[in-house]
């Protein structure tokens, strides 16, 4: 059973213009798809298109099973200029009507495991990168939703907030949900995804898991790296 | 090649070109035909009356009352550097270049002040020079003054932004305004009274203008907050227009880590819900943003002249006026705050968003209307009119934010 079906027959900015042609994939509960290509592929395309973000979008995108909602965590932190961290989590509480003791023991978690409690007050557009990365992701996993879409979580993001974030995927999967990520960091997405769907020029390059992408790639013991490397290569 | 007087030709040339784009999206040949052109003639007509007959008002109107005009308008605008943001690349160990900048950027600022001081001489000149009792000399000599203390003046209040940040910036300016304004009623009156002391103090302000120039030339490692300032400056009017357009516009980011107001993330509203969020969220960053309620209250200040000019039965009938114009003035705020990508990544319904909207501009108002609605008790004292219209106006001002919000 997928969470969600994903058919884009084209998609983009303008009209007769398509930045994506067929696109199709699915997702599954607790599933890990990585979304990997080259820069301009259109990872964040076909990520907007699935949540509907684009004037011009012909695809069909279906939630199936118990799916209740998804939790979309942007590459670049999107922040309000006049708000504490602690008010732009009140805010998205009171917004999805989480209970305020669910939602304060959640947070009080996640700020601890980010190690941003002790700028809770503060606000998050005088922070690092990382720092806002990390507040985007506390957002996200406030939640609890059936779908994650990530944008390039790893931007910005230390070593050890790398792991923190890596962990709460896992217990999400544990429960069920699915998540959609896309990627840069090869290495890191070929140890945690369960398949892959490689994208170039806005169109599938190839699709399945480690094994499949393998044989799609004819390199047997290739890495993720290697095969994608192999496949663009053919497509030049 | 490049030189620093190219650069800076350059820049002046692209920024006018800039607000020329900018002011070229809302004046266009048909509110220039329509708004414009009939609006200018009826001020030439009126500038010509005014020289023929001085208007009876200006009877009720002391020469201090007056003075308060000049005093808005010295306080207005302040020097801007021509930098940009690659600048902190390229030209940050390039030191010559910056001051060359900062240099050509002066001189530009004093001509502008010149010009900008004579024509608003110029325009009041019937006035004092017909009821005020200012002889030609005398009227000539203020122009200077208004010159030399807006150059002044301009040049101090970003000094202040360089070294006093948050409540002591905003507390700094308030007391060299105040003196300011002590300052120039003191010197018009020295001038009208023609005593010595004036020459005295006209050459001790040109010294202190000179003094002020050196110290802006040579004060260090300023390039960050020129470039913010002159962003600032550039973006401020097409700020404006977007802002009644409904789209948001990227703040500068200050360096300050935690708010001035609310600054445990204090809660305004107890309930929590999506209403009472956006409500607050918008409260929250209105007033976080100091320009934001400088703004407030100078457009306050500027309505109680207006309020000061008239008899104390109009005096009612503009504090009513005042209510859907504080409104349609705090309306921006609110859709500065609705059309954050924060919020805008939220599915907020739309009753949701319309109720939040009625209740922030009305709550948002509100401390406008209650001012000026005691400033116009003090001013006419009639105590039984104040009794049935406060709750009037509270019903209006509902009424008018339901109005107003229904066009978000």
């Amino acid at each position: 059973m997928d969470i969600v079906k994903v058919n884009i027959k084209t998609a983009g900015y303008m009209a007769n213009k398509p930045i994506i042609k067929n696109v199709a994939l699915n997702i599954g509960y607790g599933e890990l798809i990585g979304l990997i290509g080259p820069n301009g592929a259109g990872k964040s395309t076909i990520i907007k298109a699935i949540m509907g973000l684009l004037p011009e979008n012909d695809s069909i995108v279906e939630f199936g099973g118990s799916y209740k909602n998804y939790s979309y965590i942007p590459e670049q932190p999107v922040l309000y200029e006049g708000l504490t961290l602690w008010e732009h989590l009140e805010f998205a509480a009171s917004v999805y009507e989480i209970d305020q003791l669910e939602f304060l023991n959640k947070t009080e978690g996640l700020l601890k495991l980010f190690r941003l409690t002790h700028v809770r007050h503060n606000m998050p557009t005088t922070f690092s990168k990382g720092m806002q990365q990390k507040v985007m992701l506390i957002l996200g996993f406030l939640l609890s939703p059936s779908l994650y879409i990530i944008d390039e979580p790893f931007i910005g993001l230390d070593p050890i907030g790398i792991k923190d974030f890596l962990s709460l995927i896992q217990q999400a999967r544990n429960q069920g949900t699915g998540v959609l990520m896309s990627t840069h960091s090869l290495d890191t997405a070929e140890k945690i995804c369960t398949s892959f769907v490689l994208i170039n020029d806005g169109t599938i390059l190839a699709k399945g898991n480690l094994q499949e992408i393998r044989e799609q790639s004819q390199l047997i013991n290739g890495s993720l790296f290697d095969c994608f490397i192999e496949l663009l290569e053919k497509t030049l | 090649m490049t030189t620093i007087r190219k650069l800076f030709w350059h820049r002046l040339i692209n920024g006018w070109k800039y607000q020329y784009s900018v002011w070229k999206t809302v004046f266009d040949w048909i509110v220039a035909l329509y708004i414009v052109i009939p609006f200018s003639a009826i001020f030439i007509d009126a500038y010509l009356g005014w020289w023929r007959q001085v208007p009876v008002e200006l009877n009720y109107i002391p020469i201090n009352g007056f003075l308060v005009i000049f005093l808005v308008f010295l306080w207005s605008g302040t020097l801007q550097v021509f930098v940009e943001d690659a600048d902190q690349i390229f030209l940050f160990q390039r030191k010559i270049w910056v001051k060359g900048l900062i240099k050509y950027s002066l001189v530009y600022y004093m001509i502008k002040n010149l010009l900008v001081s004579l024509l608003f001489s110029i325009v009041w000149a019937p006035f004092l020079l017909l009821h005020y009792n200012f002889t030609t000399h005398m009227f000539v000599w203020l122009t200077a003054i208004i010159f030399l203390l807006k150059a002044s003046i301009g040049i101090l209040k970003q000094l202040l932004e360089f070294r006093v940040q948050g409540w002591k910036l905003g507390l700094s300016k308030t007391i060299l305004l105040f003196l300011t304004g002590v300052f120039l009623r003191q010197i018009v009156s020295l001038l009208l009274n023609r005593s010595i002391l004036f020459s005295l103090t006209f050459f001790t302000l040109i010294t202190a203008l000179i003094w002020l120039i050196y110290q802006r030339m040579f004060i260090s490692e300023t390039l960050l907050e020129d470039i913010s300032m002159q962003q600032a400056s550039k973006l401020k009017f097409t700020n404006v227009l977007l802002k009644y357009a409904g789209t948001y516009t990227k703040k500068t980011t200050t360096l300050r880590t935690s708010p001035w107001l609310f600054q445990n993330s204090n809660i305004i509203f107890k309930q929590r819900n999506p209403e009472n969020s956006l409500v607050e969220i918008c409260i929250k960053s209105t007033l976080r943003h100091s320009s934001n309620i400088i703004f407030y209250f100078q457009v306050i200040g500027a309505y109680v002249l207006v309020l000061t000019a008239y008899p104390p039965v109009l005096k009612w009938f503009w504090w009513g006026v005042s209510i859907p114009f504080l409104i349609a003035m705090v309306k921006p705020f609110w859709l500065e705050s609705l059309n954050n990508p924060f919020v805008s990544m939220f599915p907020l319904r739309p009753e949701i968003k319309l109720s939040a909207a009625i209740r922030s501009l009305f709550l948002m108002a509100l401390p406008g209307e209650i001012i000026l609605a005691l400033i116009v008790l003090l001013l006419t004292r009639q105590w039984l009119f104040a009794l049935i219209l406060f709750p009037l106006g509270f019903f209006l001002s509902k009424f008018v934010a339901k109005k107003l919000a229904m066009f978000s």
